[in-house]
């Protein structure tokens, strides 16, 4: 009950800025997206039926950082209107563009770009299918992490790409393309895949065989629309698939090369110590040869693809299509999607419900991924504002997320180095920053697993699970609070590059709407309330935040941006190193 | 002033704040505890399980070397069997049926050390529920673990050798130990953060980095620590979770960092940081060499190297893997030597499966036995223990025709050996490897006698 009179509280006051908030949205420039006219705004204005509170809260969920503008333009519209403005919106941000201007010389073909395209891409204004790039890439991953990636860098550019575009259409064209793609070819070496009929003495690759059906679809057991185990006459959970699965899937999956590969290509194997001959190539999906696919039967999940001659592609086809029906489809991905939206351990009820849209989203299409992504964010359950205060209610927002929101909050722009967006180079490869870099997991069971308990907690105990904790130990968090903590604090400063740049400006954070509220730190808390935390702060934790301002007097501000910059940075780093920060509810 | 200065001057701030957190109520607490019972600390022991985190191909790293094996090998490995001239052969006094195997080039200071007596060969071991046999599997008789060839969900059936349990073995031995050492909470740590091996009722693995122990980013008693902390009065499960990574930072840290030996103590690392399991068992060994310090009895360590997953390219990753895992345990053994510790601490090899026999174009794929390594001055080392399996593709030591090997030794066994050094008792070893009841050898003898 204290809960629901705080929030009740918060609500009360946050109509009152509803004014504010437009005068603001003409100011950051969101014209297009909001030209109603105050008039009509007020007319519209549905402020009893989403309160500010409960818009920041959608947002949190939907988007990675949000404005004033956007938080009336939810209660103006309603959230459903808002998903479909969303959805509507053309892609802000191509990876391939964005990397063939880097790279306009066809041959090179490494993958650093990759790095700082994702973030740039965080911050632009299709704030959802944003956060959904970065959720279905945690399911449907591929990595920059291994050598195998290393000179697909086109290829991965085109990867993301799929990802936020088909990955809005139908989950069974996003799993096709996805397994036609080079990028995926490379990361489970299914690029140039033979083995049996057409290289005697060998089998096929089995690596993406298997991944495809335990990680990318269908997962390992039975599955009730709910996402619970079915269970045999012996009360045993039932595997989805067997060995002989994987080793029929392996077959059908044989003979695909990058578009035009010679028999030479083929004969180097699965070289990947060099760029491909002709990196364009990469920008196409890969290409079955009949000559190099095999032609033994084909046995798997009740499917027989009898001995002889047939297309890489046509047995693809069969693959994808036999998977893409499965049942457990729906309650797979549409469980670990709503982790990733909204809460680690969704209601049974809850999955079903996301199941039965990914089954039929009410016009016989099965796997509209849109519908799905709107059936996650509208559920009574993402959205009754009591949830908040529910204790196994809620996700620890991913160190990426915390990240984005900063720079999406803080509208970014890279310093000197147009590459620079605060992602520490030196390192890409050790994790280290913040122990997580979009579309470089180490392996392809993702930065961590959807059922990790944290040993140890009442989690593990109520058998809850929360499988951002996997990267939450003693030996990272450390690392991202310091990272934090230093893109914070020296947002638009300058740093020593080498003799040539002693003074390099680095990531540009606009600090301006903040800065002035320092003097008045209640203010300043309660902004960053409403912008980071959907309203949801305690006064302890304002309290806390209060202190540790107050608490700087020293003059070794004067090296930084000045007092101001030191004791906001400051205020930052403790609301976004605090629990109740952390955990989006 | 640049950004880098002044960077440098709130480095030289935050170890200011860390400095007093050694000096925090916590350190106090736990300080007067040590004192007591530091002396003991004579007897120790410690594990250290090293995961080949991917699938190790076993057959290009321990190789068939008699002259029939050898050849099946070669026939059907093809481009990536290797040359048998270069080949590190193992004498061994354990009667193998005329089998004999040999290192991988790579392995040369593994193979000193097998000389020397402190690295011994356990062959073809795999998680297993019972004995099981080929003849078994085709007959549709043998109840086989869940899951097989799943990296995930082998990894933790090494780690857990218990489908019934979600905790891991060294996590349930770390329950019975911990009460021995001064800090409990010291009893399991990881250099890999998460381990399903390290996780028991009661204690569960603090995660340390290859640059030592880590140190909290906030003062003590500060409203920051309360801010990350939620004081203690939050009430979101996860929230509490997350403040108590923070609790173990802080607790841990308290312990570990007054007592960890200097980075320099042990010299140059092998691999000038690339050597990734160097640098986790550098770590390690700053530790081992702290536990008289800290009052640690009995210790369980999770280190990683990953990357052998080698479905393509073998022939280039695989032998720069072998290096890397020569030369780290070559290091670790130094650091032992240093320390004069040696024999108080047995470090053992495990991954989630071999690979298949039979390759792939240019790799080869998830298998299930596999062969492993055990070192250490209480090993009874230079000899192979466990039965070498037969060489052939569809023979009675492979799952199926060209198929994964089929263990002849259970990880259960492989872990009773290690655990009975440790101290546990039968009926503890009995609890903890719920299969072992159905192996008659309930001891491999690759150990000393205590």
């Amino acid at each position: 009950m204290r809960v629901q009179s705080k929030y009740m509280k918060v609500r009360a006051r946050t109509l009152s800025r509803l004014a504010p908030a437009l005068v603001a949205a003409l100011a950051y420039g969101l014209g297009g997206a909001l030209v109603l006219p105050v008039a009509a705004q007020a007319q519209t204005a549905p402020g009893a039926t989403i309160s500010a509170q409960d818009a920041e809260r959608f947002l949190q969920q939907a988007t990675f950082g949000y404005s004033d503008a956007d938080i009336a333009l939810v209660q103006s519209i309603g959230y459903s209107a808002w998903i479909d403005k969303q959805f509507a919106m053309p892609v802000q941000y191509s990876h391939l563009d964005a990397y063939n201007s880097i790279f306009p010389t066809i041959k090179d073909s490494n993958i650093n770009p990759i790095h700082p395209g994702m973030w740039i891409g965080f911050t632009k204004d299709d704030q959802l299918r944003q956060r959904y790039l970065f959720a279905i890439s945690q399911i449907l991953v591929n990595s920059t992490y291994v050598n195998a990636t290393q000179d697909y860098g086109r290829a991965m550019a085109r990867y993301v790409d799929i990802l936020q575009t088909t990955g809005l259409t139908t989950f069974g064209e996003l799993l096709t393309q996805v397994s036609l793609s080079p990028a995926m070819g490379a990361f489970l070496s299914n690029l140039y895949n033979r083995g049996d009929s057409s290289l005697p003495g060998t089998q096929p690759d089995q690596n993406y065989a298997r991944e495809v059906m335990q990680l990318f679809s269908i997962g390992l057991w039975q599955l009730n629309p709910d996402g619970s185990r079915k269970l045999d006459a012996n009360g045993q959970p039932i595997p989805t698939y067997t060995q002989a699965d994987v080793v029929g899937i392996s077959k059908a999956l044989t003979g695909f090369g990058l578009k035009g590969a010679t028999a030479d290509d083929w004969e180097y194997t699965n070289c990947f110590c060099q760029p491909p001959a002709e990196p364009a190539v990469q920008m196409k999906p890969m290409e079955g040869n009949n000559s190099y696919h095999s032609s033994s039967e084909k046995k798997f999940l009740g499917v027989t693809i009898k001995a002889g001659a047939t297309k890489p592609i046509t047995d693809l086809k069969v693959v994808m299509n036999r998977l893409v029906r499965h049942p457990n489809v729906g309650p797979f991905i549409g469980r670990q999607l709503i982790q990733r939206f909204v809460t680690s351990n969704p209601s049974p009820a809850y999955i079903a419900r996301v199941s039965a849209v990914f089954d039929n989203n009410g016009a016989g299409v099965r796997g509209d991924m849109k519908a799905v992504i709107k059936a996650i964010l509208l559920d009574p359950e993402a959205r009754d504002p009591a949830k908040a205060a529910d204790p196994t209610f809620g996700r620890i927002r991913e160190p990426i997320q915390r990240y984005a929101q900063i720079l999406r909050v803080f509208n970014a722009k890279p310093g000197d180095d147009p590459n620079d967006f605060g992602i520490p180079t030196w390192d890409y490869d050790s994790h280290k920053g913040l122990w997580q870099s979009p579309l470089h997991a180490h392996t392809v069971f993702n930065f961590y697993y959807p059922d990790y308990k944290p040993a140890g907690t009442e989690l593990f105990k109520r058998e809850l699970v929360s499988p951002e904790m996997q990267i939450t130990t003693a030996a990272s968090v450390g690392d991202i609070d310091d990272f934090m903590w230093n893109t914070l604090l020296y947002a638009g400063l300058t740093k020593y590059v080498d003799e040539a740049h002693p003074n390099a400006i680095t990531l540009q954070l606009d600090y301006s709407d903040w800065l002035p509220l320092v003097r008045t730190p209640t203010a300043l808390i309660e902004k960053m309330n409403q912008r980071f935390m959907a309203g949801q702060m305690s006064a302890a934790l304002k309290r806390q935040i209060r202190d540790s301002m107050a608490a700087i007097t020293d003059d070794w501000a004067q090296t930084s941006g000045g007092l101001p910059q030191l004791k906001f940075a400051r205020a930052m780093r403790v609301m976004i190193a605090s629990a109740e920060y952390v955990v989006q509810k | 002033m640049t950004h880098a200065a002044s960077r440098r001057e709130f480095l030289r701030q935050a170890s200011a704040f860390a400095a007093a957190g050694i000096a925090s109520p916590f350190a106090m607490r736990f300080a007067g505890i040590a004192a007591a019972s530091a002396q003991t600390a004579s007897d120790y022991k410690a594990l250290v399980y090293v995961a080949l985190g991917g699938g190790n191909d076993h057959l290009s790293s321990i190789v068939p070397y008699d002259m029939p094996s050898y050849t099946n090998y070669a026939n059907v490995r093809k481009d990536l069997a290797l040359a048998r001239a270069k080949l590190l052969p193992l004498t061994a006094a354990s009667q193998q049926k005329g089998l004999q195997i040999a290192l991988s080039p790579r392995l040369t200071g593994i193979r000193k050390l097998y000389n020397a007596g402190r690295i011994a060969v356990v062959a073809n071991v795999g998680p297993l529920l019972e004995p099981t046999t080929r003849a078994d599997i085709d007959a549709g008789r043998a109840k086989l673990p869940r899951l097989l060839g799943s990296h995930f969900d082998q990894s933790n059936m090494w780690a857990s050798l218990n489908e019934a349990s979600e905790y891991g073995w060294g996590g349930r031995m770390a329950d019975i130990m911990a009460s021995t050492n001064a800090h409990p909470i010291a009893t399991t740590i990881s250099s890999a953060g998460y381990t399903r091996f390290g996780m028991g009722a009661n204690t569960y693995a603090f995660a340390v980095s290859n640059d030592g122990v880590p140190q909290p980013y906030f003062e003590p008693g500060s409203p920051f620590e309360r801010a990350v902390t939620g004081s203690g009065t939050r009430t979101n499960l996860l929230e509490k979770a997350y403040a108590q990574a923070h609790e173990t930072l802080r607790d841990e840290s308290a312990i570990l960092n007054g007592a960890i030996l200097p980075d320099a103590t042990f010299g140059q690392t092998p691999g000038g940081g690339e050597n990734e399991l160097a640098n986790s068992l550098r770590t390690i060994g700053r530790l081992i060499g702290a536990s008289s310090a800290i009052g640690a009895r009995r210790q369980v360590f999770y280190v990683e190297l990953g990357g052998f997953d080698t479905h393509s390219e073998q022939n280039i990753w695989h032998p720069q893997l072998m290096t890397k895992l020569n030369s780290a345990l070559v290091f670790f053994d130094s650091m032992l030597g240093k320390l004069g510790m040696r024999d108080k601490v047995t470090l053992f090899t495990t991954s989630e499966f071999g690979r298949n026999f039979v390759p792939n174009e240019d790799g080869t794929d998830h298998g299930w036995g596999s062969h492993h390594l055990v070192m250490g001055g209480a090993v009874n080392g230079g000899n192979i223990y466990g039965k070498l399996p037969a060489i052939n593709v569809n023979g009675p030591d492979t799952t199926y025709e060209g198929g994964p090997m089929l263990p002849s030794t259970s990880a259960s066994q492989y872990a009773a050996t290690l655990g009975r050094w440790m101290g546990i008792s039968e009926s503890d070893l009995a609890d903890i490897l719920p299969d072992l009841a159905r192996f008659d050898a309930k001891d491999l003898g690759f150990m000393k006698k205590a």
